[in-house]
């Protein structure tokens, strides 16, 4: 390899994506055959299926939509594949995707003339194990032999950073996109950057922008010309189509004049109305006064994240702004103002997370070039540097690995090409290593000689001559942006790792099965199901694979509470294996069944729309009932959630799967609120079972019970007391149960108790699963009363209860985990 | 010919005879249920009078009645010859159908005997696979008996003791005899092997109980020093009436020399001379984690020590001091506290110690820690038996010995976590296994016919309920016990 | 994880740092680690913790470098320093007499219940 490193970082967005390199220096955005820094993240397939991507593509879009296909990284990680009429071809998302990726490399070949095998490409902060995949696939397909992935917010900080002068402190990075909204808080500490935190809303963008721009247009053309045009109404399609676009242009227009007017490439045609043309003439002030719910929608997102993280306005040093949107000036003022920090200037929006990828490339030492011809010059080193280092003092590790013909090198110190500064004389040990420190001159390229000399204090060649650190700032390891870990059955999580840790990473834990797995059963099946999620719920988590240990699989039967060793692992693009040891078979199993995102099915989240419907009335009318104005209010939010989805669930069924999977999304989070919801109305009501539980069973205790049944009852009592005082849920229901089940002991006793349950069990005797017999115990249970029989009648009253349904047990909600 | 005639009917009548008095003296000796059916009775007549014809033959000079009556002896005795012939020889297959006619001593249970044969016999050969999967297929497949676990146990090097150790603490046999009296006699021998003088000196008590176990109980009591300590005459007489007891004099020789140590006061736990409280509980902490089986004490001293840091001011105020030098804005002394509580959590959980239940001491570390250890149990137990409830309500079938197996681990869950604490978890972890255990005997005893297993479970369970004072389930467990009468 | 890995895996055990080191000594000793474990240097490979030698791994030290760039993590570890002191040897005397005086190893064999 000759010359300088090939840094490549690519922001692959959701409208446009953005390829840049970086040499170790100096970043450069590279221009596509347009002369555009910006690729519209949109592929057309014709007829004769000849590919185009960006802008060629995107002027088909609103022409020519069955053949042209846009934000399909939304779909990034489902099934979904996207047909293109014309050529008769249909391509998964990732397919799609290779196919910007691979516009993108072509691009660099022309202006950097080299073809880049490595690259660095950023991903939203919440993206989840499945679209990583997906993204990684992408850049296989696209032909990168390797690839990184990192998170947005801290490409587009790496970019502000480097060019930034060194100021620690707190700063945001809002990025606000075509349809997504992400922001994260960030602090530097001494040229350190790590991520505090990050929000978003997934549902929020440019594209809100011009929809509310369509609105007023339809508003306008109304009041002006008399003609309603209905963004529901399917033969007003291509009338919104249009006015769509003219509303985007219009936007873009505003962020440089004053005033734009309205253009249509042709006039309007509505369904029984003459064409015409509105020129609706749109101010800086008006469309504010459009945006500025959007606006503070994402200032709330703000807010809510500072907070989270103890953040003051006071505190927070500066603001980056990332995303087309954010060019519009009257936003960068509003949320500069608002969140009351300096916003940082002289950066572009558009390309500085492909930028700060570049930048990551370079500290991962992801270098671009293709692999050349090696050239041998003396003993060969195996040398450990940081390529793009923030410690002004970091060390160079080495191993002679090859003396080849020449002596051995026997000690070695390291030169920086300026002359200001000479190593310590670092002495090989009996490894044939070294540790050397050196002293970075900050913000450079720093090259240093590498001098070696053998015993005899003659210099002895090396290879590589010398090594480059470059000083700027790093992230390390690129975060993993959400919490994975494994389902038990109680419905937990074992956390394997947590939101942050750094890539690539390993854990094993031991879990033991909960049930015996029979040997060769075909239907028996362990399940080990992987989620990914902040929840310590498992059910709230997203499925991202289930490990299988099946039946047909297992040397012998695998008895329950058995050893199962997991360890989980993830690479540096957001990879996962797992394997499970089980000693007791002395097998290995790592099939993991790599799940998709779920597709959005209408039906299933219809039907789940209507169980939580359901809940809320349930919890609303117990609240009412039993006077809880408190949980109110949480269920009004619910309520109104519930209506969100309701609408979006209608545009899923009418094919847009983005609103499924919002909805799907928001089912999820009102799960958790209504869950919430019942945790905290559960203490107030296991208050009252306590008063009335103490009441009854000590009641019938004192009167029929033992001598020492009377003395466990006191026991009891004090734990539950205990219980109470630590406020210990689960250990106040199993003393209450056990209080109860002493009751009901004496109670038994009660002569008059038999009668009483024999007429509820004969009064739900047509659901008994043997008929016959139960009315034939029935007729012996009247004739055993009449006779007073009260032993009799209880031995035939339990006779009923065995014929009769028990509960069905609860639902396992844990994805049907086997572990604990 | 004709001779033979009146010999013949006064051998039968004797023979006849005979056999009844052996089998009622049998069935007096066997309680309950276990012992010999009907085809042993058959047997012993029809071989009975072979063998008198056997005899008059060879008495009468006919030379082919010596090999008739050798026959007859060996199928007259199978157990015995196999064991003393065909298992020190390692001829399954041999001893496997022999014993498979072995009524007499292995009852309605010949089968079992079979295998437990094959099993040994497989043992002393050394452990040919093939012999290996004869035994297992045929333990998986099989659906009675108690035999089975020795058989299953002799073959499962690994498991051995959970197998056939259940087997000793059979009730009431409701197993034949002779399957308890080997199982005893083995756990006898490996708890000797492994020194547990101890588990070998309560075997003294067994009813089936055999000389070599008598012995080696009173080995170990002399071993133990534990009062009333027997004296050498004693060892001697336990001595002669050992089989094979010259392989033992070795082991009475050292028992005689064995002076029992006079047992050591357990170490204090040296008192720190630390005066930064926190560093102080770090080293008491670290011991305890070193340390393969501390002492309830040495639990109880590192609770203490962390007490006394987290109440000193000094310490406590550093921490936040620091806290808020480096920007954490979490309680990081709330989280030192619930590490330590989970870490002392942990030692006391894996290393068996017993806390004890202490109601009045509940707001320090100790007593959280004592909290928290009842709520993991409990609900570790709380999982395993709404597992097994699960799998018994969705009638998901195991092999027996493995439904055993669930069974044992079930109850040393139990067992382990009321040690571990104390008699209220004792009434609360019964109502967790009670439902789970008395399931799985049901659908045991009604829909498999496993009776055996499931009247063994039955009888813990009765037991628990006793010492739980749950009336109901006494009464309920009491009916489940006595249908098998 | 079990208790004594959680403290064996303390991060400034992992990166032989005191508690008072600043976050670049704690990249800069991180950086070090991974390089000599790469290049597979022998001193690196292994750590002493309060409760024994331990192995280093790369994904030791890199966890360990993230656990210490939070600063609520990192109090958290601060806390469990312990200046190291030679494991205690107390353990393995009082394993050896655990199971009482003087097995009986032929008892098995003996009885006819051992593998030839
Ligand atoms: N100059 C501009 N002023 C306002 N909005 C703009 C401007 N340029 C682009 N946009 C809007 O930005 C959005 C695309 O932003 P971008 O950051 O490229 O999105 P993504 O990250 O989703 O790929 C589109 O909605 C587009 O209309
Ligand atoms: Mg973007």
């Amino acid at each position: 390899m000759t010359g300088r490193p090939l840094y490549v970082g690519i922001d692959l967005g959701t409208t446009n994506s953005a390829v840049a390199v970086f040499d170790g220096e100096t970043t450069q955005v590279i221009r596509n055959a347009q002369g555009s820094t910006l690729t519209p993240s949109v592929v057309r397939i014709d007829g004769k299926g000849r590919v185009t991507v960006g802008a060629a593509a995107r002027r088909f879009l609103e022409r020519d939509p069955e053949n042209t296909r846009s934000e399909f990284k939304r779909l990034m990680g489902t099934e979904r594949a996207l047909p293109f009429a014309a050529s008769g071809r249909s391509l998964r998302p990732p397919e799609l995707a290779a196919a910007v990726l691979g516009a993108l490399r072509a691009d660099v070949l022309d202006q950097v003339g080299l073809l880049p095998d490595a690259a660095v490409i950023s991903v939203p902060a919440l993206f989840e194990l499945p679209q990583s995949a997906a993204t990684s696939e992408a850049a296989k397909l696209a032909g990168f032999g390797k690839v990184e992935l990192l998170p947005e917010p801290i490409a587009s900080a790496l970019a502000a950073g480097w060019t930034a002068e060194q100021g620690d402190g707190r700063w945001l990075v809002y990025d606000l996109g075509g349809g997504t909204f992400d922001v994260s808080l960030l602090e530097t500490d001494g040229g350190f950057l790590r991520v505090v935190g990050h929000d978003g809303d997934n549902f929020l963008g440019g594209r809100d922008f011009d929809w509310a721009i369509v609105d007023w247009a339809l508003a306008e053309i109304a009041r002006e010309h008399g003609v309603t045009i209905r963004r529901d109404d399917p033969t007003h399609g291509a009338a919104i189509a249009q006015l769509k676009h003219a509303a985007e242009d219009a936007k873009v227009g505003l962020s440089r004049a004053g005033q734009v007017v309205l253009t249509l490439a042709a006039p309007l045609e509505i369904p029984g109305a003459a064409p015409f043309d509105p020129e609706l003439a749109l101010d800086r002030a008006v469309l504010e006064g459009l945006i500025s719910p959007l606006v503070d929608r994402s200032l709330d997102v703000c807010r809510r994240l500072l907070q989270e993280h103890g953040t003051s306005a006071d505190q927070l040093a500066r603001i980056v702004f990332v995303g087309g949107p954010t060019v519009t000036p009257m936003l960068r003022e509003r949320v500069g103002h608002t969140l009351g920090a300096a916003v940082a200037e002289g950066l572009d929006p558009m390309t500085l997370v492909a930028q700060g990828a570049a930048i990551h490339a370079a500290s991962t030492a992801l270098d671009g070039r293709p692999a050349g011809p090696l050239v041998r010059r003396g003993a060969r080193l195996w040398l450990q540097f940081p390529a793009v280092c923030t410690d002004l003092s970091p060390h160079v590790i080495g191993r002679v690995v090859d003396a080849g013909q020449g002596p051995m090198p026997s000690n070695v110190r390291l030169v920086r090409g300026d002359g200001g500064f000479t190593s310590e004389v670092a002495t090989l040990d009996d490894d044939r290593a070294f540790v050397a420190a050196v002293e970075l001159v900050a913000r450079h390229a720093n090259v240093f000689e590498i001098v070696a000399e053998d015993a005899a204090g003659v210099r002895v060649a090396v290879d590589p001559p010398s090594v480059t650190i470059v000083q700027g700032m790093t992230i390390g390891d690129p975060p993993l942006s959400r919490s994975i870990g494994v389902a038990l059955v109680s419905d937990h999580v074992q956390v394997y790792f947590e939101r942050g840790t750094p890539l690539p990473a390993r854990r094993s834990f031991t879990h033991a099965t909960v049930e015996s797995v029979a040997r060769g059963a075909a239907e028996a099946v362990l399940k080990i199901p992987i989620v990914q999620g902040e929840h310590d719920r498992a059910h709230l988590c997203r499925l991202v694979g289930t490990l299988e240990i099946p039946g047909h699989a297992i040397g012998k039967t695998l008895p329950a509470g058995s050893d199962i060793e997991l360890t989980i692992e993830l690479d540096r693009g957001g990879r996962m294996s797992a394997k499970a040891l089980v000693p007791a078979l002395d097998q290995m199993f790592e099939h993991v069944a790599h799940l998709l995102v779920p597709a959005a099915d209408p039906e299933v989240l219809a039907a789940s729309l209507a169980a939580l419907r359901q809940r809320v009335d349930d919890l609303r009318a117990e609240a009412f009932r039993r006077g809880m104005p408190h949980i109110i209010g949480a269920l009004e939010h619910a309520e109104h959630d519930l209506g969100d989805v309701s609408r979006d669930l209608g545009a899923a069924t009418g094919g847009n799967d983005d609103a499924g999977q919002r909805a799907r999304r928001t089912l999820l989070e009102i799960d958790a609120a209504l869950d919430e919801v019942e945790q905290s109305k559960q203490w107030p009501e296991l208050e009252q079972r306590v008063v009335r539980t103490l009441t009854w069973a000590g009641g019938q205790v004192g009167h029929l019970g033992t001598e020492r049944e009377r003395a466990l009852f006191e026991d009891v009592a004090k734990a539950i007391d205990r219980a109470r005082a630590e406020r210990n849920v689960r250990e106040l229901q199993r003393q209450l149960r056990l209080a109860n089940q002493l009751g009901e002991t004496a109670w038994y006793r009660d002569p008059d108790t038999w009668p009483a349950l024999f007429d509820e069990a004969s009064s739900r005797v047509d659901a008994a699963s043997d008929l016959p017999r139960a009315q034939a115990l029935v007729r012996e249970g009247k004739a055993a009363r009449a006779r007073d029989d009260g032993a009799e009648l209880r031995r035939i009253t339990e006779k009923l209860w065995r014929l009769l349904p028990h509960d069905p047990t609860a639902r396992r909600a844990s994805y049907d985990s086997g572990v604990r | 010919m004709s001779a033979l005639g009146i010999e013949g009917l006064v051998a039968q009548l004797v023979a006849f005879t005979a056999a009844l008095a052996f089998a009622w003296l049998l069935g007096v000796a066997n309680r309950e249920e276990s012992r010999p059916g009907f085809f042993g009775l058959a047997q012993w007549l029809v071989l009975g009078l072979v063998g008198l014809l056997s005899g008059a033959m060879l008495l009468r000079g006919e030379l082919l009645g010596a090999p008739v009556l050798a026959m007859t002896g060996v199928l007259a005795w199978p157990w015995a010859f196999a064991r003393g012939w065909l298992i020190p020889r390692g001829h399954w297959r041999a001893a496997w159908w022999l014993v498979r006619s072995s009524s007499w001593t292995w009852h309605d249970d010949n089968k079992g005997g079979a295998l437990v044969a094959a099993a040994w016999a497989a043992l002393r050969a050394g452990g040919p696979s093939r012999a290996l999967a004869f035994v297992e297929a045929r333990c998986e497949r099989s659906d009675c008996g108690a035999a089975h676990l020795l058989a299953t146990g002799l073959v499962d090097d690994a498991a051995a003791r959970r197998w056939i150790g259940s087997l000793c603490e059979f009730e009431g046999v409701a197993a034949p005899r002779m399957a308890r009296r080997l199982a005893v006699q083995w756990c006898a021998a490996e708890a000797a092997t492994r020194g547990a003088w101890s588990e070998v000196a309560r075997f003294a008590g067994d009813p089936d109980a055999d000389a070599t176990v008598a012995m080696l109980a009173v080995v170990a009591r002399r071993m133990l020093g534990a009062a009333p300590c027997p004296d050498d005459a004693e060892l001697e007489r336990a001595w002669k009436h050992t089989p094979d007891r010259a392989d033992w004099r070795p082991l009475v020789e050292r028992a005689r020399a064995h002076r029992p140590a006079e047992p050591t006061a357990t170490p204090a736990v040296p008192r720190e001379a630390e005066p930064d409280v926190h560093r102080a509980a770090l080293l008491l902490h670290a011991r305890l984690l070193a340390h393969a089986r501390p002492t309830a004490a040495e639990v109880a001293a590192t609770a203490r020590a962390w007490d006394r840091a987290l109440a000193d001011a000094r310490f406590t105020d550093g921490v936040r001091r620091r806290a808020a030098a480096v920007g954490a804005r979490t309680d990081a002394l709330a989280i030192l506290r619930a590490r330590v509580e989970a870490d002392l959590v942990e030692v006391v959980r894996t290393t068996g110690v017993a806390l004890g239940e202490d109601p009045d001491r509940v707001h320090d570390t100790l007593g959280r820690v004592r909290s928290a250890l009842h709520q993991a149990l409990l609900d570790e137990l709380e999982l395993v038996a709404d597992g097994l409830l699960t799998r018994v309500r969705a009638r998901r079938a195991l092999p027996l010995h493995e439904e055993w197996r669930e069974y044992l681990a079930l109850r040393g869950a139990f067992t382990s976590a009321v040690e571990h604490t104390g008699p209220n978890l004792q009434r609360l972890g019964y109502a967790i296994v009670n439902p789970a255990i008395c399931a799985l005997g049901v659908w045991l005893w009604n829909d498999r016919k496993n009776r055996v297993h499931a009247n063994q479970m039955f009888r813990w369970l009765l037991r628990e309920a006793e010492i739980a004072g749950d009336a109901e389930a006494v009464a309920l467990h009491r009916r489940n016990v006595d249908c098998g009468r | 994880m079990s208790a004594v890995d959680r403290w064996g895996d303390n991060p400034f055990f992992v990166l032989d740092l005191p508690v008072t080191a600043t976050r670049a000594e704690v990249e800069r000793a991180g950086q070090k680690w991974l390089g000599m474990l790469e290049v597979g240097m022998s001193r690196a490979a292994i750590y002493t913790t309060p409760l024994g030698v331990r192995a280093r791994t790369p994904e030791l030290v890199r966890a360990a470098m993230a656990e210490l760039r939070d600063p609520e993590r990192r109090i958290g570890h601060e806390l469990w320093h312990l200046e190291h002191e030679p494991p205690s040897t107390l353990d393995a005397e009082d394993d050896a007499d655990a199971e009482g005086p003087e097995p009986e190893p032929a008892a098995l064999r003996i009885l006819g219940w051992s593998r030839p």
